[in-house]
C-alpha cells in the first residue's frame, strides 16, 4: 500500500522536470560559498509539489483511495525524505569532486567535510519537524509551515556554519578542509543523522496524528 | 442486506449542524439525494466516506461497519465528489495507471470495454474531457474496480440535456443486475423523476423524508384556494405556500387534508415538495 502510494507520489504529485532540482546539488562545486545554502533549493520542490497538489485536489483523491489516512502522510515523509537524502548524495559526490579540483580552505564559511553534512541532516532535521507536521493541521495548508521551516533551519544551519569562524576551536575540531580530528567530524555527521531520523519519526507521526482530525 | 445503512449521522460545524441522518439503500437500485444549496447533501456524503469525521452516528456498507472496516469496503465503493476534479493535467491513462494499483479487483479487460463503450480517449488529459466524459471516467474507474455502491454528488449538475439522458440511463442499465446500487446527490429534480427509486430529501441538515419514490410524492398534495379559503386551520396545515392577490397555493401532507375540502387538490412533483418545504412566505422586493 505504502509503495503504492510512493509510486503514486512520484508518478502523479511530482513532475517528472521537477526532478531536475536535485541537481542544484552541484552547487557544492563552487570553489568558496557558503554551502549550506545550497540546500535551501530543495525547500523549492516541497513547496512546488505542495502547491500543485492543491491544484489536482490530491487530499480528497487520496483519501477516498483504499488506504489508511497515516499511509497517505508516511508516503508524503518518505518521499521528502527521499529526495533529502537524494540532495545530500549528490552533495556529498560534488563536495569530494570540489575537495579534488580545490583543495584549499573555505574562507566564507565551513568546509564541505563530514561535520559539515552533519549541519546539513540537522538543517532537514528542523525542516521536516516544522514543516511536515504543519502541513497537515489544515487541508492545503503550507505556506506557514513551509516558512517556518525553511527559515529556522536555516538560521541554524548559518550559525553553525559561521562558528568555526569564530571560535578557533570549533574551527580545529569540526572544520578541517579534509579529514583532520576525524572522530570529530564523525560525531558530527553522527548528531545530524540522529536528529534527522529522530525529527523525522516524530514529524510524521504527528503529521497523522494532524490529518486524522481534519474534515477534508 | 442493505448496501449502505446509515444511522443518526451527525457533525457539528460553528455555523451549520447535520443533524441526526439516517437512511438505508438496498441493492439493486438508485437513491436520488436531494436539497437545496447548503443542505448538507455533500457533508453527508463525506462524512459516510469519512473525509469528514461526524460527531456521531455510524455507516454500514455490505452490513459491515464502515469505520471498523474502511480499508476493505474502500474496495466495493466508487465516489465522485462534485465532478471529476482531480489531476486536471494529468492525462488520463497515467492516471488510471496509478489508480488501479490501489485495487484487489482491478479488471483491466473490463476497463478496456468501458473506454470503448463510453467513447472515452484515454490520451486526453482529464481537463480535456467534457463534464459528461468525467462522469462517465469515474463509472468506469469505480466499476473495472467492482465496485458495488456509487456514491457520485451531483454528478448531472453542469451536463447538457443529452449528456444527462446519457449519464441516467448508464446509471439504470449499471443498477439492472441487482448487484449495485448509486446513491446520487442533485439539484435537478427531473433527474429523480427518470431514474431514482428512492427519494432521500434533507433540508437544513435534517432529514425530511427518505422513502420509496412514489411514496414520497404520494405523501404529498398541491392545494389551491381563494383567499376566504386560506383561514388559520389551513395555514397550520400547509408545509408551506405562496400568497396571490387571488388566493393561495401551498403544499399539504395528504393525511392533513381535511374530508371534503373545497379546496383544488392536484398531485405534487419533487419540485413542488422541496419548494414548499424550504420557502418562506414574504415579500420578494421590500418596497
Amino acid at each position: 500500500m505504502l509503495k503504492d502510494l510512493i509510486c503514486k507520489e512520484l508518478r502523479l504529485d511530482m513532475h517528472q522536470a521537477l526532478w531536475a532540482f536535485l541537481l542544484l546539488a552541484a552547487l557544492l562545486l563552487i570553489p568558496q560559498w557558503l554551502y549550506y545554502i545550497a540546500f535551501i533549493y530543495l525547500f523549492i520542490l516541497v513547496m512546488v509539489v505542495a502547491q500543485t497538489d492543491k491544484a489536482n485536489n490530491n487530499l480528497i483523491f487520496a483519501t477516498l483511495l483504499p488506504v489508511r489516512k497515516k499511509d497517505i502522510v508516511t508516503a508524503r515523509t518518505w518521499t521528502i525524505v527521499g529526495w533529502e537524502l537524494a540532495y545530500i548524495f549528490i552533495a556529498a559526490i560534488c563536495a569530494v569532486v570540489r575537495l579534488r579540483l580545490y583543495p584549499e580552505n573555505n574562507t566564507a564559511s565551513m568546509n564541505t567535510n563530514f561535520a559539515f553534512f552533519g549541519t546539513a541532516f540537522l538543517m532537514y532535521a528542523i525542516f521536516n519537524a516544522i514543516y511536515v507536521p504543519g502541513s497537515y493541521k489544515k487541508p492545503y495548508r503550507m505556506l506557514w509551515p513551509l516558512l517556518g521551516g525553511a527559515l529556522i533551519s536555516v538560521a541554524v544551519a548559518a550559525i553553525l556554519n559561521t562558528l568555526p569562524l569564530v571560535i578557533p576551536a570549533v574551527s580545529t575540531l569540526f572544520n578541517d578542509a579534509g579529514l583532520g580530528h576525524l572522530p570529530y567530524q564523525l560525531a558530527a555527521l553522527a548528531v545530524g543523522i540522529a536528529a534527522f531520523a529522530c525529527a523525522t519519526i516524530w514529524a510524521n507521526k504527528k503529521a497523522a496524528a494532524n490529518f486524522e482530525m481534519v474534515d477534508l | 442486506m442493505a448496501l449502505l445503512e446509515v444511522r443518526h449521522l451527525t457533525k457539528r460545524y460553528q455555523s451549520f449542524v447535520l443533524d441526526d441522518v439516517s437512511f438505508s439503500l438496498e441493492p439493486g437500485y438508485i437513491m436520488g439525494f436531494i436539497g437545496r444549496n447548503g443542505a448538507g447533501k455533500t457533508t453527508t456524503l463525506k462524512s459516510i466516506m469519512n473525509l469528514v469525521r461526524p460527531d456521531s452516528g455510524t455507516v454500514s456498507v455490505l452490513g459491515r461497519e464502515f469505520r471498523a472496516d474502511e480499508l476493505a469496503l474502500k474496495q466495493d465503493i466508487g465516489f465522485m465528489l462534485g465532478g471529476f476534479a482531480y489531476y486536471p493535467r494529468t492525462r488520463v491513462s497515467r492516471l488510471t495507471d496509478t489508480y488501479r494499483r490501489f485495487y484487489d479487483r482491478w479488471e483491466e479487460k473490463a476497463y478496456r470495454v468501458y473506454l470503448a463503450q463510453f467513447d472515452l480517449d484515454d490520451t486526453k488529459t482529464v481537463e480535456q474531457l467534457s463534464s459528461g466524459m468525467k462522469v462517465k471516467y469515474a463509472l468506469a474507474l469505480a466499476l473495472s474496480h467492482g465496485a458495488r455502491l456509487l456514491m457520485l454528488d451531483e454528478p448531472t449538475s453542469g451536463l447538457d440535456p443529452v449528456s444527462r439522458d446519457e449519464v441516467l440511463d448508464l446509471f439504470r442499465a449499471i443498477i439492472e443486475d441487482g448487484t449495485r446500487s448509486i446513491l446520487f446527490s442533485t439539484q435537478i429534480t427531473s433527474d429523480l423523476d427518470k431514474c431514482a427509486d428512492f427519494v432521500t430529501y434533507i433540508a437544513k441538515g435534517r432529514l425530511v423524508a427518505s422513502d420509496e419514490k412514489d411514496d414520497f410524492l404520494g405523501a404529498y398534495r398541491i392545494v389551491k384556494g381563494t383567499k376566504s379559503e386560506f383561514t388559520d386551520d389551513i395555514r397550520t396545515a400547509l408545509v408551506g405556500y405562496k400568497q396571490t392577490d387571488l388566493g393561495f397555493t401551498g403544499l399539504m401532507r395528504v393525511d392533513t387534508i381535511p374530508a371534503g375540502t373545497s379546496l383544488a387538490v392536484e398531485p405534487a412533483d419533487i419540485e413542488d415538495i422541496m419548494i414548499y418545504h424550504e420557502r418562506v412566505d414574504r415579500p420578494m422586493l421590500e418596497r
